[in-house]
């Protein structure tokens, strides 16, 4: 009678245990996977933030550097690129980041060449609303830089725990696929030094 | 002038001014280089004192501006909330001066926790990196935008600190950025009812419980030590229960220079049984023998106390997101 009981007490105890331990892990892996969704959702914010601001920039530069036509279109043109591109942040594949991360460096380099050209231009390098506008450009870039180094941190905490074992087999299971980084910038990529 | 006196005495006092100033001599760029931080040496002043936003190991802000500029901080935290944090150091080694203020900010934590309105007014003076850097947490990004930010420091830093005036133009520079922030349409969480309230009010509850509970509880403790004292208890002659406490005798009174000994008379009500128990009295002490204790437990909470109110404070931990503008100079 007893040996019965036993019989059918240590499975249910043994699928219980392996139950609460699944479950621990899956929900621990639901819960990276919200903190790097989080923190991706900063960086496009971020970068969201810098295009915003490129309308009025390329509006007060107009006004003064007559001869930069083509300048200012690269850039206009960059930012239409970088604004069909985004990325579902179930998806933050290697080449999708990758593909992001393209069109926003050549936005990137257009706006530093830009920045660059500009300073052949006295009386817009002495107006009050561009220095300002520079100004708000830098801390975006400076914002953008944080929440990438910020997602990266977050993405390799993801990895890290996805990717040890025994928690590798149950990613494998449940679908959780490894988080691509951000590369480090290439020199068109960085953000343009404004020095005053 | 002092050496010059000193050397014409003896060849002893020579020899002692000599050693002097070869100690000097190595000390002195030891000074200059003393200033140089890292995020783990800047002192986070606000732990000692909540009322004290500036952190100046250097000395490059004047005692008076450091009062001035705690009271224009701390003003501005009782009416919105915002917690701005000071920092003026002379070198941050190596460090990018914006990284190093994004860095710093996270490590403190500046602002309320639900508000992220913390506001970090950074200063190094060093040539390589002479910068002033605004850090804005996520919650004040809104109110003080970079473009202000560097408004701020163009019209009212830099032009003193540009002179070596580094104290004037902090001073300046926190005045305008209250100025702001007071005329801005910034609404306090606290109004709300969230963040502000929690550590705080929760700690100030706790202590207040602890002073109205904490005398029950010994009054309590008393009572029930009393009732174990005189409760009649079974009488070892007759088995009744009616053997109880009746008083306690002083056989010998203490001095300073012994203890002392009572005894306790025990009697049974029913059949006159008496029993004496005897008892140690302590030694008398200077200054009066169970005050020690009692003074103990207050001193404990009035240091408590100071914890909570004016003394050692925190940060927030609010939260940025590097935010804010620099200016080099």
């Amino acid at each position: 009678m007893s040996k019965k009981i036993l019989w059918i007490a240590i499975p249910v105890v043994v699928i219980l245990l392996l139950f609460g331990w699944t479950k621990g892990i899956y929900n621990n892996m639901v819960q990276h996977d919200e903190t790097v969704k989080t923190a991706w959702s900063q960086v496009e914010n971020q970068y969201q933030r810098r295009m915003d601001l490129i309308p009025n920039l390329v509006n007060t530069v107009k006004g003064y550097a007559t001869h930069e036509r083509e300048t200012l279109e690269s850039v206009i043109n960059a930012r239409a690129k970088a604004t069909q591109m985004t990325i579902n942040p179930d998806n933050l594949t290697e080449e999708s980041l990758q593909r992001f991360q393209a069109a926003q460096g050549e936005l990137s380099s257009a706006l530093s060449r830009l920045l660059v050209a500009v300073e052949r231009y006295p009386d817009l390098k002495a107006n009050q609303n561009f220095l300002e506008l520079q100004a708000q450009l830098e801390g975006t870039e400076n914002r953008i830089a944080v929440e990438r180094k910020r997602f990266n941190e977050t993405a390799q905490q993801y990895n890290t725990y996805i990717r040890s074992f025994p928690n590798n087999i149950f990613a494998g299971m449940f679908g959780f696929t490894p988080k691509a980084y951000f590369t480090a910038e290439s020199g068109a990529e960085r953000a343009p030094v404004v020095e005053f | 002038m002092n050496k010059i006196k000193k050397i014409s005495l003896t060849e002893k006092g020579y020899r002692i001014v000599f050693s002097v100033s070869v100690f000097l001599a190595i000390l002195l760029p030891l000074q200059l280089w003393g200033g140089t931080y890292t995020l783990e040496t800047i002192p986070n002043t606000r732990l000692s004192d909540r009322y004290n936003y500036v952190s100046n190991p250097d000395g490059i802000i004047t005692p008076g501006d450091v009062q001035q500029i705690n009271r224009l901080l701390r003003s501005l935290e009782d009416s919105l909330g915002i917690e701005v944090a000071v920092v003026a150091v002379e070198s941050i080694g190596d460090n990018e001066a914006r990284d190093f203020a994004t860095d710093l900010f996270k490590k403190w934590g500046i602002g309320k926790k639900a508000d992220d309105n913390g506001l970090l007014i950074q200063l190094v003076t060093e040539p390589v990196q002479r910068s002033v850097v605004f850090e804005t947490g996520y919650g004040i990004e809104g109110v003080l935008p970079d473009a202000i930010c560097y408004r701020i420091q163009q019209r009212y830093m830099i032009p003193d600190m540009r002179e070596g005036n580094f104290s004037s133009g902090m001073v300046k520079g926190v005045a305008a950025v209250r100025e702001y922030l007071l005329a801005s349409d910034y609404e306090r969480g606290a109004i709300v009812g969230n963040g502000y309230s929690s550590g705080e009010e929760i700690s100030t509850w706790a202590l207040l419980a602890f002073i109205l509970i904490a005398p029950l509880g010994i009054m309590i403790i008393a009572l029930i030590a009393n009732y174990m004292k005189h409760r009649p208890k079974k009488c070892p002659r007759c088995g009744k229960k009616t053997f109880r406490y009746i008083r306690r005798q002083t056989v010998q009174a203490a001095t300073y220079a012994r203890a002392g000994m009572a005894e306790d008379l025990y009697r049974c009500s029913n059949c006159e049984y008496t029993e004496k128990k005897n008892h140690p009295i302590d030694r008398l002490r200077r200054g009066g023998g169970g005050g020690p204790i009692i003074f103990g437990g207050l001193g404990g909470m009035g240091s408590g106390r100071g914890g909570n109110f004016g003394g050692g404070g925190s940060w927030g931990g609010g939260r940025s997101g590097g935010g804010g503008s620099i200016s080099r100079f």
